[in-house]
């Protein structure tokens, strides 16, 4: 158990990595009061990560909960009410991915500590023991994030603009104009 | 060395960096020093000249930081996280335009954000201590 948790132990963070820069990516090719809202998310997503990695776990787990959920619940609204109409599906879809695993992890975070309230001393982060494991735990996690963020990062109207680099006289959609 | 992740990770990132430098100028022989159309280096990765000489001076920075110590690693890796981390955003900002000079691709994309993950995440995540006995 604690060989999975050295894995895993970096994965909230690393999504919150995942989505500060789908949303930045987002806000590039957004307008008005929702650019300043993503903008504002993704900042935030990935300062949230840095401290949290720093820490060892994840910081401000109440706030952090309280933030993503309503996040996902606007955006689930603002989906609904068609205000994201011209908004690419996997981005979002990404995106919502990466604050629900971050929601979770604060959530579980929360309900760990209460329970560890009554208990003995804190033992040494699991990181801390399994150096290696956990070594590769966040090499698998930065995968499995790439995988996602990616493909969501060229959905969006900035990412459609970098794709076709590098093939020498082919066809250039971001130079044609 | 072998109970580092930091060293680890610097010394694996930094000798992959190095390797794809100096392959990408075998891909790039007729390229424009900073052409926003670059060659093609495993069939995939975009590059440039000066892409290549990025991730030759990246790859050796971190390769020596890897094998001199702990704290010279954690505070490169952080440095080269962080650092990609911001060109994984820039690029979606500068794309298509005449300022985009790192060939950046998809595939790229996912090579600098992966390595920017593990990077950041060793720097600021592991050996806590070192950066408190070191500071």
């Amino acid at each position: 158990m604690k060989a999975l948790e050295a894995i895993t132990r970096s994965w909230p963070m690393l999504g919150a990595l995942g989505a500060g820069l789908v949303l930045a990516a987002l806000a590039a090719g957004a307008g008005g009061a929702m650019r300043v809202v993503l903008a504002g998310l993704g900042v935030a997503a990935l300062g949230w990560a840095g401290l949290s990695l720093r820490a060892g776990r994840p910081v401000a787990a109440r706030t952090v909960l309280g933030i993503a959920t309503g996040a996902l619940l606007a955006g689930g609204a603002a989906v609904a009410a068609g205000a994201m109409a011209g908004v690419a599906a996997a981005p979002l879809a990404a995106a919502s991915v990466f604050i629900g695993a971050v929601a979770s992890s604060a959530a579980l975070d929360l309900r760990r500590r209460r329970a560890a309230r009554a208990a003995a001393p804190a033992a040494p982060a699991a990181g801390e023991t399994h150096p290696r494991l956990a070594l590769a735990g966040l090499a698998l996690g930065a995968a499995l994030v790439s995988a996602i963020a990616t493909p969501a990062l060229a959905a969006t109207d900035a990412g459609k603009l970098a794709v076709p680099h590098g093939e020498h006289g082919a066809h250039d959609p971001g130079h044609a104009h | 060395m072998k109970n580092s992740p930091n060293r680890i990770a610097a010394t694996v990132f930094g000798a992959v960096y190095v390797l794809v430098g100096l392959l990408g100028f075998a891909v790039t022989g007729g390229v424009d020093f900073i052409a926003t159309e670059g060659g093609l280096l495993l069939g995939i990765f975009a590059v440039n000249p000066l892409h290549n000489i990025a991730h030759l001076a990246i790859g050796a920075a971190l390769l020596i930081a890897g094998l001199t110590n702990v704290a010279a690693a954690k505070a490169t890796n952080t440095t080269v996280g962080a650092a990609y981390l911001l060109l994984g955003v820039v690029g979606f900002f500068i794309a298509g335009t005449a300022a985009n000079i790192l060939a950046l691709n998809t595939a790229d994309h996912f090579l600098h954000l992966a390595s920017a993950i593990v990077l950041l995440g060793v720097g600021l995540g592991a050996e806590r201590s070192a950066r408190v006995a070191t500071a």
